[in-house]
């Protein structure tokens, strides 16, 4: 995957738009033929069992009833039975059998209605044309959906699953599907134009004996084989000799049977590839298996969707590329260099374009594809959006060359502004990047800030960071971003408890969220009059409410003013998914919790949800064990069940103990560190940042191997700030 | 079928082409080797019958019913049995039982095979030029 993503992107682009141009009849009449196969496998899904052991010698002994002679007997791969011959009334014809009343019965035949499907489907009515037309892009929508999933792992990596785009996530579930139906049908049509040719059957002529005359129900053959495995029975023209009945199998083998001996005249049997041939065929047609056709019937729905979704994808990001393509003025104060993916940067950057013109500040908003350092203009700020996983966004992939081109005047002074998400590794990873080549061009150092999934606090504080580097006046911002997922929800405090340092809060929601919430997904709330979002780790409890733990700071203001709410108060806030710390399925025995201070706010939810003799652990890093008051009734109840094995304290300031902090706790217990690095062991870890590293330090320290394999397992999960 | 009809019983075994299945038309046709009448059609879907040119300027025009002497198409390797009747005094007066085939991109042959409706019916295998490998007929 050396190439950049924007060449998988329009290589997709062309061929969907080629694809549905060219193999959109064939997807939709796939739908119909694929509901037809279904339900001709419904209609016939008892047929085996109704068969049963039935002999070809018993069912042609029953069909005398009806026929005076017979000219076939032909079972389809639903199981459908035809038979031809002459009645005893002197009519010739093919009827159809009801094994399970063992009556004939009408002929069946697919509708009219299937017939032109299926004539649609593969040529479009443009006979060899059609066909070639259609194989092509067949393949070329094979391609199509390989370079979907390349351009998916670009962007995402494994991160897919938490992107929420529609296109994407149901892209990549019918992936495989796809790739048969698609494959298959290739491979139909390179069949159809001898493209594959396999080695022809393999047949082996059977030396003749002398033998009497025999009644055809008593040949040895049609005793022992059953009806269930038949295609079909061909009989002789004419009872001579030098005649045979063709006999085919399932399986693909044929035997021709001498007409009056019953002796086997010759043995066919398949290659490998006419197998293969036949399979491929039956795999396509959905009339391999029900499951088939109804993996076919969805996979094509979802192909249809995934072409409207594709499109409305394109749409989108055609408007904000316009947007995009302003002209910027030359003279100014300051130039604010914009890399956006899909519009939000840029309109974070406009509004803190507004805010430094609002203070008498001349700006040039500028894309970063269309900007070159001007002399007279020497302050610039860039505001880049990461893409994927620390990519430039996707149409600046030539972003190094451009830089490298860059002369900058020796009194400029550059900032960078970087947005990311904390939920990929590489965290903003192209603000550090264009940072390092920006140093490097410029000659001089430049300012770096980072702002994690847009937060308007980390906006403000990034956006005082740059204008105090670039000798700018600070700004008094109103970024308004836009939270696509949430409405806000209404929460009313039902307990609140003040415990030393810290305040407990427990609230019944309001409000509908599609998402039901989990323990460690996140509270935002702003405080009156406060344009800053402040995150609290929840802890979700079973009765439908949610708490969260405040970590009261002097002068603090949101935990003053939460620590103001009485019981019966009010807030407004959203809960954010926050899927890296949600307590593992299935989390047994070897769970670690590790928590200092208002950490413990979800864990509180996560011990409620351990099954009864979980046996996990918890350390809790507190100044006074008294600070722990409101969450012992939540504790004493886990230890009785046994969800909790051991709750130990590591308390820094109480008179009673000696002063310990997490880490000293893990240092001197060898079994609590072998519980925590055991193979299946999950450890959680919330609080400060500080505790998170020492714990880290301490652990890679002594038990480097088994640290690092249960951070590379995803066992590891830390929430700390 | 009255007393002045004939059954004949008819197999047609197909060469192993690869493709779509054929559509044949067994027919009555005089000494000129003229549709007089459409025997049996092997091929039920309609919408292709156009294919079998000369058989379609017979029938085309004519739109003489061919209810109940229809089957379906053949694919290659394939062998089918069917029955048709012809009146007495048609048989030993020059007319023949032509056989025209068509496969759907892969040929059409008008005269696959043209047998004379005499008393006495070849015994042995007939060959086709296309689509057929071989016709046996037998006098019922």
């Amino acid at each position: 995957m050396i190439l950049p993503a924007i060449w998988f992107r329009r290589l997709h682009r062309w061929l969907a738009i080629w694809t549905v141009l060219g193999l959109g009849v064939a997807v939709l009449s796939g739908v119909p033929l694929a509901w037809y196969a279904s339900k001709c496998h419904i209609k016939t899904m008892d047929a085996p069992a109704v068969w049963g052991d039935t002999s070809i010698s018993d069912f042609i002994d029953a069909l005398g009833e009806h026929f005076t002679t017979l000219d076939d007997i032909e079972i389809n791969t639903y199981g459908e039975c035809s038979i031809t011959g002459e009645r005893h009334n002197g009519q010739h014809g093919t009827w159809g059998w009801d094994p399970e009343h063992a009556l004939l019965s009408v002929l069946p035949q697919a509708p009219k209605w299937v017939q032109w499907m299926t004539a649609l489907h593969r040529s479009f009515f443009l006979d060899t044309f059609g066909r070639i037309w259609a194989g092509v892009t067949a393949f070329l929508f094979l391609l199509l959906v390989l370079i979907g999933f390349l351009l998916t792992i670009q962007i995402h990596g494994r991160m897919w699953r938490r992107g929420g785009d529609w296109h994407v996530v149901l892209g990549m579930w019918v992936l495989l599907p796809s790739v048969v139906l698609t494959f298959t049908g290739a491979t139909m049509s390179a069949i159809r134009f001898d493209l594959w040719n396999p080695s022809p059957p393999n047949k082996i002529d059977v030396t003749q004996a002398t033998k009497p005359h025999v009644n055809p129900l008593d040949f040895e053959i049609f005793e022992s084989s059953k009806i269930k495995e038949l295609e079909s029975l061909k009989w002789p023209f004419v009872m001579e000799e030098e005649e045979s009945f063709e006999v085919r199998f399932r399986d693909g083998s044929r035997q021709d049977v001498n007409a009056l001996t019953g002796q086997i005249v010759s043995r066919t049997s398949p290659s490998r590839g006419n197998t293969l041939q036949k399979w491929m065929t039956q795999v396509h047609t959905g009339e391999a298996h029900l499951a088939l056709s109804l993996l076919w019937m969805a996979t094509s729905f979802a192909l249809i969707f995934l072409a409207g979704t594709g499109f409305a994808f394109w749409k989108s990001r055609r408007k904000v590329n316009k947007r995009t393509s302003m002209d910027a003025a030359r003279h100014a104060d300051l130039d604010i260099v914009v890399a956006s993916q899909g519009g939000s940067t840029w309109r974070i950057a406009e509004e803190v374009a507004s805010s430094f013109k609002r203070k008498g500040t001349v700006v040039n908003l500028i894309p970063f594809e269309s900007f070159t350092p001007s002399h007279v203009t020497q302050k610039v700020i860039f505001m880049v959006a990461t893409f994927g996983r620390g990519e430039a966004p996707e149409h600046l992939w030539q972003w190094r060359d451009w830089v490298g081109g860059w002369s900058f005047d020796k009194d400029s002074r550059l900032s960078i502004v970087a947005f990311g998400d904390k939920k990929y590794t590489e965290f903003a990873k192209f603000g550090n990047d264009l940072h390092e080549a920006l140093e490097v061009v410029c000659g001089k150092p430049a300012s770096l800030s980072v702002v994690h999934n847009r937060s308007e606090l980390e906006i403000q504080a990034a956006v005082d960071a740059a204008s105090g580097h670039l000798g700018l006046p600070l700004l008094n911002m109103a970024v308004k971003v836009e939270h696509k997922s949430e409405s806000t929800l209404e929460f009313q405090v039902t307990q609140k408890v003040e415990s030393g340092p810290m305040l407990w809060l427990r609230f019944k929601t309001y409000g509908e969220r599609l998402v039901p919430p989990q323990s460690g997904d996140l509270l935002t709330v702003r405080p009156p009059n406060n344009s800053h979002e402040r995150l609290y780790s929840l802890s979700v409890f079973s009765n439908q409410t949610v708490g969260i733990c405040v970590s009261l700071k002097l002068a603090g203001v949101c935990s003053s003013w939460l620590s103001t709410l009485e019981e019966g108060s009010i807030i407004h806030g959203n809960i954010l998914e926050n899927p890296d710390f949600h307590l593992p399925v299935g989390s047994s025995d070897s769970t670690t919790l590790l928590a200092n201070g208002s950490g413990i706010g979800p864990f509180l939810g996560m011990i409620e949800l351990l099954p009864d003799n979980a046996c996990a652990t918890l350390v809790w890093g507190l100044q006074e064990q008294s600070h722990g008051t409101f969450a012992m009734p939540f504790l004493s109840q886990a230890l009785k069940r046994n969800a909790l094995y051991l709750v130990e304290f590591a308390l820094s300031n109480d008179s009673s103990a000696p002063s310990r902090r997490v880490q000293d706790v893990l240092c001197n217990s060898e079994k609590l560190t072998e519980t925590m690095l055991s193979p299946s062991g999950c450890v959680m870890v919330c609080g400060s940042l500080g505790m998170a590293k020492e714990v880290e330090a301490t652990l890679a320290n002594k038990h480097k191997d088994a640290f690092m394999a249960k951070r590379h397992d995803g066992l590891w999960h830390s929430d700390c700030y | 079928m009255s007393e002045e009809d004939s059954t004949i019983r008819c197999m047609i075994q197909m060469k192993n082409y690869e493709g779509e299945g054929a559509y044949i038309v067994t027919g009555l046709v005089d000494d000129k080797g003229e549709y007089i009448r459409t025997l049996h059609v092997l091929g039920d879907d309609d919408e292709w019958y156009y294919e079998l040119e000369e058989w379609w300027k017979f029938h085309g025009r004519a739109k003489s019913s061919i209810d109940g002497i229809t089957g379906s198409t053949i694919s290659g390797g394939e062998r089918t049995t069917f029955q048709f009747n012809v009146r007495k005094d048609e048989i030993d007066v020059g007319y023949g039982i032509r056989f025209e085939s068509g496969v759907e991109n892969e040929g059409y042959f008008p005269r696959e095979a043209v047998i004379p409706l005499n008393s006495e019916l070849p015994k042995g295998k007939i060959e086709g030029e296309g689509f057929i490998r071989y016709v046996r007929l037998l006098t019922e």
